[in-house]
């Protein structure tokens, strides 16, 4: 049912969706994910467990993975950003708690947020060079 | 399982040239020279070791696994209180501090300046793989490959984790290594 009203509701953003178990999985259009993501915490995905990402090496897929504890479900929203120079909407304006997930994704993988209040490194030094999850990063 | 590391090996940081003697060194030196002297000053270093080696407390440095091992070595079964070993919240009470885990290199600069606030003469265990030379970590991106690049290491245990037991049996090293010393001079 969930599924059904993100696409009624958002159309060609949902560019993928999927059902398995208790988890749906939904590819946004990034300029959509803001909107996509208020909705389904109004759905009652008020839980914002994670956010990661994996280097596919022809892009970046940040991955967001929400939780309603009411019905136990999980949604998992995932959103494509460019390997170079990649940029995406912050989620901090719905979910405070992105905060810091965004920035160990800004440190690991080099995504920039837009929007989100402190975009600096979490875990790494400010004068480190490189992103070290990416798969082009090499070790000295 | 502990090895301590011999008082002549050069530590990073001071090499300590025999005219950098604290206060109590050089009146020391002075008694020395007075007939007599040097047997009266084996008393003091007797009594000042004992001092020092019976009453370590420790700056609690946990970082990762080891130093669960270590709260454990401290708790009632293990009971670091009867070597006169109690644990300090601060550094400025602190004699000798156990470097429990993976120093990244975010927190060295933490490290090297609350080793810096400790009062001489101190003292530094380094606990576990990671502390010793990087463990598991190695080539890792972001961790210390030993924090001897860091601070001067006096007891380095293996392990991962150290049982209380190889913690212990580094103490008992450090004990042995701080009853050597003499207040004119390591030697």
């Amino acid at each position: 049912m969930m599924l059904e009203k993100l696409k009624a509701q958002f159309g060609d953003a949902i560019e993928s969706a999927e059902e398995a178990g208790r988890e749906l999985r939904v590819q946004v259009a990034p300029q959509s994910l803001v909107q996509v993501a208020r909705a389904a915490k109004d759905e009652g995905f008020a839980y914002l467990a994670d956010i990661t990402a994996m280097d596919t090496n022809d892009a970046l897929r940040v991955v967001y993975r929400l939780i309603s504890f009411a019905t136990g479900w999980h949604l998992v929203a995932s959103a494509l950003a460019p390997r170079a120079g990649g940029r995406l909407p912050s989620l901090t304006a719905v979910f405070r708690g992105a905060e810091w997930p965004e920035r160990e994704v800004y440190d690991m993988f080099g995504v920039r947020f837009d929007g989100h209040p402190d975009m600096r490194r979490i875990l790494l030094t400010d004068d480190w060079e490189g992103h070290p999850l990416l798969k082009t990063w090499q070790a000295k | 399982m502990g090895i301590a590391v011999p008082p002549d090996v050069k530590r990073p940081d001071s090499p300590e040239p025999e005219d950098s003697l604290t206060p109590l060194g050089r009146t020391a030196e002075v008694i020395c020279r007075v007939p007599g002297g040097t047997i009266l000053m084996t008393t003091v270093d007797k009594v000042l070791n004992w001092g020092r080696a019976s009453s370590l407390w420790y700056l609690t440095y946990g970082l990762a696994c080891c130093a669960i091992e270590m709260m454990c070595t401290a708790a009632s079964r293990w009971d670091l209180d009867r070597f006169g070993l109690i644990y300090r919240g601060t550094p400025r009470q602190s004699d000798l501090m156990f470097v429990a885990g993976t120093v990244s290199k975010k927190m060295a600069p933490v490290l090297r300046r609350l080793y810096d606030q400790m009062a001489d003469p101190k003292y530094v265990i380094a606990m576990g793989g990671c502390a010793c030379e990087g463990g598991p970590f190695h080539d890792s991106y972001f961790t210390v490959q030993g924090v001897d690049q860091i601070v001067p290491v006096d007891v380095y245990i293996a392990g991962c984790p150290p049982r209380p037991e190889a913690l212990i049996d580094g103490i008992l090293k450090l004990q042995e290594k701080i009853n050597r010393e003499s207040v004119r001079g390591k030697k």
